[in-house]
């Protein structure tokens, strides 16, 4: 039994690997279970984790048998962790020394079921400080409570899983698995399921995770193709959630998310091909469409008037 | 005059080291080597001064400062002081100078050393040039001109011999008067 479980998913990352493999390295305690998970990487990736094996015995080494995809990795990881706290690392990412330690420490000194971490946006050698979207911290909060509603980004829309560590005695093992039919954005309905089915949360100024922003392939800045659509499907994942919570404000503050992400993927519609534009408009209109009136109307009047326009445009194309 | 030599790897803490063993800082008070880690992802890379060989180069220096800690969390080639006011009080703390100091540089226009000169106006810039490519590849920033105003004196080159007879270092002072 370890203390802390940290789940690395590894994809055709071989080079990062070498980097990764050093910060695990240098942040390994005793209880510290490291579960490096390969998602059939077509690279050299499998031969670095086989020699890091050599020199880091203490290694969990998983290998999908075909391309899992990041969440149903995830979850196969979660079945090999042993820990009762739970982190992630990113394979392309890095700590800083010591800030395991510490995050471990702030869960263990607050007793909250999971605490969140500011973290360092990484761009060659730019570095930028992220903070967490809540100014009250060191205290022990409802995470039914840190939905902002609209007009406003809320802690529970910082979608970063390893800026942060979860106390797996606290919180129920269904909310910790991933959907597996999500092929990308699958952490944004999952910390929106966390948060309103947990108890305490806290939020802590640690910020010695560094981010590597410039190596995401699923980031909105890297060209499109078909699977670019799959954010509408985990967003419609946070619509049915924040409806099933049967609170109104839940479900304008998911109408409101929902329109900025897809302005946010209207605006780069340039980099996808045309039959995938046309595709963007209707799957979006009728995506919007899906949210109950009232909600919707509030969420647009919380948005900025062009953003406004443009939504309210892309309503009247599928409107019923 | 306290001294604060500016080094970003070990061919330049060396060349800084070579000097005070010349006897070029036997007037000088305290004498602090700053050392910057200018790797890539210097959170993953051992700096230059950790050896313990280091000591030899340590031993000659009242205090071996680390600049990646005091700029934390930004890197040492990219890093700007937004206010400069802050900073100053920020780096006479980490380097333990309170009076006038001056800068002992390898080069007074490549970062971070040349943040050091924008930060402190007043501090004497004297320049050992590194003895072969430490150089990093960034292209030259900070006050330029400023700094050549600062020069004052043309210091013949003179050779000078490390103690363990490995490595040898021209030598080029620049002196205010």
């Amino acid at each position: 039994m370890s203390e802390l479980s940290v789940i690395v998913p590894v994809h055709n990352a071989a080079r990062f690997l070498p980097g990764c493999l050093a910060t695990i390295r240098a942040n390994y305690r005793d209880g510290y279970q490291f579960i490096l998970i390969d998602d059939h990487s077509s690279d050299a990736t499998p031969q670095l984790i086989e020699q890091a094996q050599e020199t880091m015995p203490w290694l969990t080494v998983l290998r999908n048998p075909e391309n899992y995809g990041v969440a149903r990795s995830r979850n196969r990881a979660l079945e090999a962790a042993d820990g009762r706290y739970l982190s992630y690392l990113d394979a392309d990412d890095w700590y800083q020394p010591g800030h395991l330690d510490a995050t471990l420490a702030a869960i263990k000194r607050f007793g909250a079921d999971f605490v969140r971490t500011d973290h360092v946006r990484v761009d060659g050698l730019w570095r930028t400080i992220v903070e967490a979207p809540e100014p009250v911290r060191d205290t022990v909060l409802d995470p039914r409570r840190q939905f902002g509603g609209v007009g406003r980004t809320t802690i529970v829309d910082y979608p970063f899983l390893w800026a942060g560590i979860y106390d797996r005695e606290r919180i129920a093992p269904e909310l910790l698995t991933f959907d597996e039919s999500l092929r990308t954005a699958a952490d944004r309905p999952w910390f929106w399921r966390l948060y309103l089915n947990t108890e305490s949360t806290v939020v802590v100024g640690l910020r010695g995770y560094f981010y590597r922003k410039d190596s995401n392939p699923s980031a909105l800045t890297q060209a499109g193709n078909p699977s670019t659509l799959h954010f509408l499907d985990a967003y419609a994942r946070i619509r049915d959630l924040a409806v099933a919570s049967g609170m109104p404000h839940h479900v304008e503050q998911a109408a409101y998310g929902a329109c900025r992400i897809v302005y946010l993927h209207l605006m780069k519609r340039e980099r996808l091909s045309r039959e995938l534009q046309s595709e963007l408009f209707r799957r979006s209109s009728r995506f919007l469409n899906s949210f109950e009136g009232e909600a919707m109307s509030r969420a647009l009047a919380a948005l900025p008037f062009r953003q406004r326009l443009v939504l309210k445009r892309v309503l009247r194309l599928e409107r019923s | 005059m306290d001294q604060v030599f500016v080094a970003c790897g070990l061919e330049s803490a060396a060349a800084h080291a070579a000097m005070i063993e010349a006897g070029r800082y036997r007037t000088a008070g305290r004498r602090v080597l700053l050392v910057s880690n200018n790797a890539p992802i210097p959170e993953l890379t051992p700096g230059f001064d950790e050896p313990k060989e280091f000591a030899a180069i340590a031993a000659l220096f009242d205090r071996v400062v680390r600049l990646n800690p005091i700029i934390e969390p930004y890197h040492p080639l990219v890093w700007r002081p937004a206010d400069p006011a802050v900073w100053t009080v920020t780096f006479r703390e980490a380097l333990g100078v309170s009076g006038s100091f001056g800068l002992t540089l390898t080069s007074p226009t490549e970062p971070p050393a040349a943040m050091l000169v924008e930060l402190f106006p007043d501090a004497p810039v004297q320049i050992v040039p590194a003895p072969s490519g430490e150089t990093v590849p960034t292209p030259p920033v900070g006050p330029v001109a400023s700094v050549l105003g600062r020069v004052g004196r043309l210091r013949q080159p003179a050779r000078r011999r490390l103690r363990h007879g490995l490595l040898w270092l021209r030598t080029l002072t620049f002196r205010p008067d």
